[in-house]
């Protein structure tokens, strides 16, 4: 039983995920975003009415939040913090090897697999971006087609990644999405009719036809 | 400006090789803790009171967040890792270890914080107004027996034309250290 499970825990997709932090970021919203409503549903304490109108308000904002990271805060970030952090550390570190954070991307995720694979992949990757076009510089098309690389390599690039990726988190779920859902969920509750005044309106009706 | 790049060059090479999603987690419920409540805080329509009440709440979630984040992830790693993986190498016992503070994280957002959210929060709110309206008590008190004093001179100086004995009948009605010593004068209530 406990092997298992450590070699569930052990599995290299799961520790991929795992040190990456959009993906944790991504699962952990997406998380929220269905236990949270859950949660607000499953509350005896709380009227129904409360419980739909409150479970929809945070469903709405964890999608929202999602929506920011995923959309908007990420590719912006990772895209615009590569390009910076390639003129900061000025070419080194393996930033020559790369043009841009799709060919980093595409690598971390070859790198990985195994010759036969990679080399179907590479094929796949060549046609989607057209003929005669390259997906990656020359050196990293002679590493890609030896059998055992290096995992350890490019730390610092990939740190650099994850730095912004850890800036674009920051700044999508700490101010960028709050903002976004204050502007967003009124409306679209109101168009649900399910806005705490209306509710409270209705409740009130009630009371005076039965007075 | 070398020391600098110095820094960052050691940063994103200990983030390249153990990054952790603890990390992302922290950086953000603090991010929270200081621009939640800011937000709260420079919002026009709401009064006052009702401001400071939500962004203190909204402060302490946070403050509680981050030492739940801190000590699940902590607890993944340190505790359940090497106890799952006892006859794994030491390399799968970090690789669980990763896995296990993701999953701790995950579980900590979605139940444990909630959950220690609810248990602190009220008492912690209801413990701080109970200090506030002691203060005010305090403040008001104070100002009581500031205030008594000056009305001593006109009731002490009204019953002159009266007998000495309706002097202190009525000295003894208002008299203020009858408030804090508990003593009756001339033998009334």
């Amino acid at each position: 039983m406990l092997n298992s499970i450590s070699n569930v825990l052990t599995n290299n997709t799961f520790v991929n995920i795992a040190q990456s932090t959009k993906a944790a970021m991504s699962i952990e919203t997406g998380l929220k975003a269905t236990g949270r409503p859950a949660f607000i549903l499953m509350d005896k304490n709380i009227t129904p009415e409360t419980k739909k109108y409150a479970a929809t308000k945070e469903l709405l904002y964890q999608l929202t939040c999602l929506g920011v990271y995923m959309g908007l805060v990420l590719p912006v970030f990772r895209k615009c913090g590569f390009k910076a952090f390639k003129s900061i550390f000025k070419n080194k570190h393996g930033y020559d090897k790369f043009n841009n954070l799709d060919e980093f991307t595409n690598f971390q995720r070859l790198k990985g697999m195994s010759l036969t694979e990679r080399t179907e992949e590479i094929k796949k990757l060549e046609e989607k971006a057209g003929e005669g076009k390259k997906v990656f510089t020359e050196s990293i098309y002679n590493k890609l087609k030896k059998n055992n690389l290096n995992s350890n390599q490019y730390t610092i690039i990939k740190g650099a990644d994850e730095l912004s990726s850890i800036c674009g988190s920051v700044a999508g779920l700490a101010i960028l999405a709050p903002q976004v859902s204050h502007v967003t969920i009124h409306p679209i509750l109101k168009m649900l009719n399910m806005d705490k005044k209306s509710s409270t309106d209705k409740s009130e009706q009630k009371l005076d036809t039965k007075a | 400006m070398r020391k600098s790049k110095t820094f960052l060059e050691q940063l994103c090479h200990s983030l390249g090789k153990n990054n952790d999603a603890s990390y992302a987690v922290v950086a953000v419920a603090t991010a929270k803790g200081i621009f939640r409540p800011m937000f709260t805080m420079m919002d026009k329509h709401e009064d006052y009171e009702t401001k400071k009440y939500t962004a203190l709440r909204e402060g302490l979630t946070e403050a509680i967040a981050i030492p739940c984040y801190l000590s699940v992830a902590w607890a993944a790693k340190n505790l359940v890792a090497p106890t799952i993986c006892k006859s794994k190498t030491s390399d799968q016992v970090k690789k669980a270890a990763k896995t296990l503070s993701f999953l701790g994280v995950c579980t900590a957002a979605l139940v444990i914080i909630p959950a220690a959210c609810s248990a602190m929060i009220n008492p912690i709110m209801k413990f701080l107004k109970e200090k506030k309206n002691h203060k005010k008590c305090c403040l008001e008190h104070h100002l009581d027996i500031k205030e008594t004093p000056t009305q001593l001179p006109t009731l002490a100086m009204q019953p002159l034309s009266s007998t000495s004995g309706q002097l202190s009948k009525t000295y003894a009605a208002f008299n203020p250290m009858k408030l804090n010593t508990g003593l009756t004068i001339g033998g009334s209530n």
